[in-house]
């Protein structure tokens, strides 16, 4: 009798502990998520707008999907994008976090020009960003997912 | 025949039971206190951390509510209640209250410079404008203030016994229709969350000052409150800002504000005057040395000054430079209003002229 | 003999119970300082948040002919100190920025440069910006504290102005809030 009163009793309190560890957790999720979005947002933000030997960025992706530029966009764009990604993952100390870019057109039809790793845009735990880049009338939507490996 | 084991064995029971319901007893006493306690003190942190929020991105928020605390009163930057004492991180100025509490950020802007601050009122929040002698003046004045109060308030007029309210659009729609009324100083009974706004020129009104209840004078440009032994205290206000600060929270809230925005603008002017001496030197620099790594996107007029403060050029940089050091010298008397809105009309002119 | 091993077999279920008891009392007090800390944990977490949110809308820092933010005026940087940011955004906390540079530039270089180019820009690269280097150099860093200080760390991608020459460059701010443990 005395042995299942203490059983249940262990029990009882294992279970309260466990249940307030779950709460405080939860908690820290919502930090994490907008640290996760603050982070995506100022890498397509800021890689946008960086100046490079091709011309700025984004002007580097209007002429990669739409031709012209300074240089070969497309070549400019395969080459330098990962590396400028990486080093930007290096510098945060997330080397742990993967990767995919887009850019697909929003008010015509067109390809869809794509950098990084595909699975990451598949993955459910994924968090992501989106702009819009203009040019003459026509919509381009930008979007990085970004993920844990 | 009980035996004597079995008589030990009671007694035993009894004291171990005693002990173990003692015991839980006190536990759940102490547990409770603290954590309704704690509870509290969370509801004071996610306000803070909203208040985080709508500061640094801009956003209109809504805060639910501080549920049943027996005190709450904001003393700038504190809150302090019957769970203890919180500093706010960023500049709010809070009307306690029941309910849903929203929150809008507003900033004054200097080009340069920009401070900005949170509202956070309840939701079902009024003021109520008296404007005694009802000029164009004193409707521009009601115009400025509502214009940049949070839009979740409701706006209107107290005339005598008469008090209606309305949304800020509604409000704003029937101040420009400009209708000539002659106002009586109010004498309704205030609502809760309401306050009352009498602008007049006369200083007879101060007889008429209760609770939630202050005073404009735009010809001598005072802000004025009943204070705790009945007399009446006054602080000279600059902008729309300081008399929608003195409306949430009267002299402790102004005096919060002008210390803050004084001490943050002495911080900027300091970094903006080191900052335009370092370009303007670096200017010359460029200018007689182009092969320095800088393309020389400096038109001529920018001009340049060195750390000494010697100009070698006249130039709009050295101008702005001038009126920085002007704004900095004048901050601690507090007389520094005039020099900076002309640091701001001579940043504008650089951003004018290119050299921004 | 038998009564005397039903009493000790008593007296220590009797014991159990009590030690069982005083546990439980030791793990709601463990669980209350656990809360407690976890609370504090939060709070610094937060205050991480926020100062990277001010740190990017700063128009003390910022340029502002960026109305999104995040974009480093490198000549403010130059000329802000550490007190002037404590005043603007409290105390308790470090940071740097530190410029990308594109090591890429290099590769296109024929083999015989490209490794001094590679050197120097290294060298550029871990350069602390002063008055007097400005604006030859990398970093900024504010508000250094003791190494044996515990602190939370958070990083994100920016961008820094470049007065001289008019360029917008990727780096990176790193913020550090002291968990006061």
């Amino acid at each position: 009798m005395v042995a299942i009163v203490i059983a249940i009793l262990m029990i009882v309190f294992i279970m309260v502990f466990l249940f307030s560890s779950l709460l405080g957790s939860q908690a820290g999720q919502t930090l994490k998520s907008e640290y996760r979005n603050l982070y995506a947002h100022n890498m397509l933000l800021s890689l946008l707008r960086t100046d490079t030997q091709c011309g700025v960025m984004s002007d580097v992706l209007k002429g990669a999907y739409f031709g012209g530029g300074k240089c070969d966009s497309t070549q400019f764009m395969a080459d330098r994008l990962p590396s400028y990604i990486s080093s930007i993952l290096n510098a945060t100390g997330h080397t742990d976090y993967d990767w995919f870019m887009e850019a697909s057109p929003k008010n015509f039809q067109g390809t869809v020009l794509a950098f990084g790793n595909p699975v990451v845009k598949e993955s459910l735990d994924s968090w992501d960003a989106r702009t819009m880049i203009t040019w003459e009338g026509y919509q381009l939507e930008v979007k990085i997912y970004v993920r844990t490996k | 025949m009980i035996s004597v084991f079995q008589i030990f064995r009671a007694l035993m029971g009894v004291i171990v039971f005693i002990f173990v319901i003692t015991f839980f007893l006190r536990i759940s006493d102490m547990y409770t206190a603290t954590q309704i306690k704690g509870s509290k003190m969370e509801m004071v942190n996610a306000f803070d951390y909203v208040a985080m929020q709508t500061y640094t991105s801009g956003n209109p928020a809504t805060f639910p509510g501080f549920g049943d605390f027996e005190t709450l009163v904001y003393e700038p930057p504190k809150i302090k209640s019957d769970a203890g004492q919180h500093t706010l991180s960023v500049p709010v100025f809070f009307v306690p209250g029941r309910g849903e509490i929203s929150m809008e950020r507003r900033c004054l802007d200097f080009g340069w410079f920009k401070w900005c601050m949170v509202f956070a009122f309840p939701a079902k929040s009024k003021i109520l404008f008296t404007p005694i002698e009802n000029t164009n003046a004193t409707r521009d004045l009601i115009l400025e203030i509502v214009e940049n109060l949070p839009g979740s308030l409701e706006y209107g007029f107290c005339n005598g016994a008469d008090a209606r309210t309305a949304n800020k659009g509604e409000f704003l729609s029937y101040l420009a229709s400009g209708a000539g009324v002659t106002y009586q100083p109010c004498e309704t009974q205030l609502p809760e969350y309401c306050r009352l706004v009498t602008i007049t020129a006369s200083t007879d009104s101060s007889s008429n000052l209760t609770e939630n209840h202050i005073i404009i004078n735009p010809s001598t440009r005072l802000v004025s409150e009943e204070n705790s032994s009945g007399g009446l205290e006054s602080r000279p206000y600059h902008d729309w800002m300081d008399i929608a600060v003195f409306i949430t929270g009267g002299v402790k809230a102004l005096d919060y504000k002008k210390a803050v925005f004084s001490r943050e603008l002495a911080a900027s002017a300091g970094i903006m005057h080191e900052r335009s001496v370092l370009v303007s030197q670096r200017i010359k620099e460029c200018n007689i040395q182009p092969c320095l790594e800088c393309s020389t996107p400096f038109p001529t007029p920018c001009g340049w000054t060195d750390y000494s403060g010697r100009e070698h050029e006249s130039g709009i940089y050295h101008d702005f430079i001038s009126s920085l050091v002007s704004l900095k010298n004048a901050i601690s008397s507090g007389n520094y209003h005039q020099l900076l809105e002309d640091t701001a009309s001579k940043y504008n002119e650089l951003k004018n002229q290119g050299c921004e | 003999m038998k009564s005397q091993a039903s009493v000790t077999e008593y007296l220590v279920l009797v014991m159990m119970i009590v030690i069982i008891v005083l546990i439980a009392m030791l793990l709601i007090f463990g669980f209350q300082f656990f809360t407690v800390g976890s609370e504090q944990l939060k709070g610094r977490e937060r205050m991480s948040l926020f100062l990277l949110e001010s740190f990017i809308s700063s128009t003390a820092l910022n340029n502002l002919q960026y109305q999104k933010g995040s974009v480093f005026d490198d000549s403010k940087l130059t000329v802000a100190s550490c007190e002037d940011l404590e005043t603007l955004l409290g105390k308790g906390w470090f940071a740097e920025i530190m410029v990308l540079l594109d090591e890429s530039v290099c590769y296109d270089q024929p083999a015989w440069k490209k490794n001094k180019c590679l050197r120097d820009l290294r060298k550029q690269a871990s350069i602390v910006c002063t008055k007097q280097n400005y604006p030859f150099c990398n970093i900024w860093r504010f508000c250094e504290q003791n190494k044996g200080d515990r602190m939370i760390y958070r990083s994100i991608p920016v961008n820094v102005y470049r007065k001289m020459n008019n360029t917008l460059e990727l780096g990176v701010i790193t913020v550090g809030v002291q968990t006061g443990g």
